[in-house]
């Protein structure tokens, strides 16, 4: 197989773009696909302070390491949500990243604002983790960003999520999250940053080969919680789609967005501050905030238990 | 023989020569959710494995 580009010795096929590309040229298709993106969608404006949500895995170390690459000024926050035997690994393997790159990393930790991780306070509410933990890290985000000056959020969202995520919401014709779902998420409310995914058109598969081809050291394991989540399932079904017709994944995703328009939205919510934080929200607290509050009523003691244990 | 490494599972394969391609079929891997190495190397799948080699098969979505 030849490169496509220069004619070396080929070393990844791109079925969905009928390519196959010798290593330098696949790590520039890379950068292009996401600077693509990022012009099309117009997700930056020059001179604005961007926070880089990264998790230690695959795709938020590709996306920094992208960014960095194409002169964004980027930071690096990572949110530990106190997961047992996953959330320390993956700081630590955030940190030696960011280290290395010489950019700044910001931490949050649940533990510290609540004496409690996501699982903790999910089995105490009756729900699943990953319930709550969706939430709850937008809202941290979110909220960190505001605070610090920063007027966006980036996450590493990839092709196969942001399907994954469609066909979720076309399967529950979510009309509301349908005529909203793109690359970019504009501030509607002054206490409410933008958020963007930039890797939005790269596939998952694309996504690894460009770690392995840096040698970026990423967490390899996976939340002990997601065994059986939905969205696998989703990606799975698309990638068999995939296979047997190349393109559909990017094709589903550009399509749709070319097309959203016939999503009309439902009615947007009168905004109101959260009567404990002051950040937005549809109802009189915002749902972290009552998360919280919840989980502190049914765990009176939790805070003399924790300051026993210290 | 050629070894196999999937999943963190070690395969051995009582061959002397397959391509990538049929490997992955074999063990019913989505070549669209995978990639194969071979000495830290990524290999096309129509690249051939011979006797004596180690191919790890890294998925997208890991399964362990
Ligand atoms: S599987 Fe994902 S959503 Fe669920 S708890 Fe883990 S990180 Fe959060
Ligand atoms: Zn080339
Ligand atoms: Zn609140």
């Amino acid at each position: 197989m030849k490169c496509k580009k220069c004619g070396e010795k080929a070393v990844i096929r791109l079925r969905a773009h009928n390519i196959s590309l010798c290593k330098d040229d696949f790590l520039s298709f890379v950068l292009n696909s996401v600077q693509r993106t990022i012009k099309k969608y117009k997700l930056f404006v020059p001179g604005e302070k961007i926070l880089v949500a990264v998790s230690g895995g695959k795709d938020s170390l590709a996306l920094f390491d992208i960014l960095q690459r194409l002169g964004y000024p980027v930071e690096g926050f990572y949110i530990d949500l106190g997961i047992d035997g996953f959330s320390q690994r993956a700081q630590e393997i955030a940190g030696e990243f960011l280290a290395e790159r010489k950019a700044p990393l910001h931490l949050y930790s649940l533990r510290e604002e609540v004496r409690a991780g996501v699982a903790q306070i999910a089995s105490r509410l009756k729900r699943s983790p990953c319930s709550l933990c969706g939430m709850m890290r937008r809202y941290i985000m979110n909220r960190f960003a505001w605070e610090k000056g920063f007027s966006t959020v980036v996450t590493g969202h990839n092709l196969d999520d942001e399907g994954a995520t469609l066909l979720g919401n076309l399967i529950n014709w979510q009309v509301g999250y349908l005529a909203r779902q793109s690359p970019l998420l504009p501030a509607t409310h002054p206490r409410l940053v933008k958020k963007v995914k930039p890797l939005a058109r790269l596939s998952e598969r694309e996504i690894l080969a460009y770690c392995l081809f840096r040698g970026i050291a990423y967490h390899e394991e996976r939340c002990p919680h997601s065994k059986g989540a939905t969205s696998i399932k989703q990606k799975e079904v698309l990638n068999l789609l995939e296979y047997h017709s190349p393109g559909s994944k990017i094709r589903f995703y550009q399509e749709f967005l070319k097309n959203q328009e016939v999503f009309p939205g439902l009615e947007p919510h009168e905004m109101r501050e959260c009567t404990v934080c002051g950040f937005p929200t549809t109802r009189d607290m915002c749902q972290f905030c009552a998360i919280l509050e919840r989980f502190r009523e049914l765990t009176p003691l939790q805070g003399q238990i924790e300051e026993r244990k210290d | 023989m050629i070894r196999v490494i999937v999943d963190g599972e070690r395969k051995q394969l009582d061959k002397k020569r397959i391509r990538v391609e049929t490997l992955l079929k074999r063990l019913y891997i989505n070549p669209e959710t995978a990639l194969a190495l071979r000495g830290g190397e990524i290999l096309t799948e129509d690249e051939d494995l011979l006797e004596g080699d180690t191919c790890v098969i890294m998925r997208t979505v890991a399964k362990r």
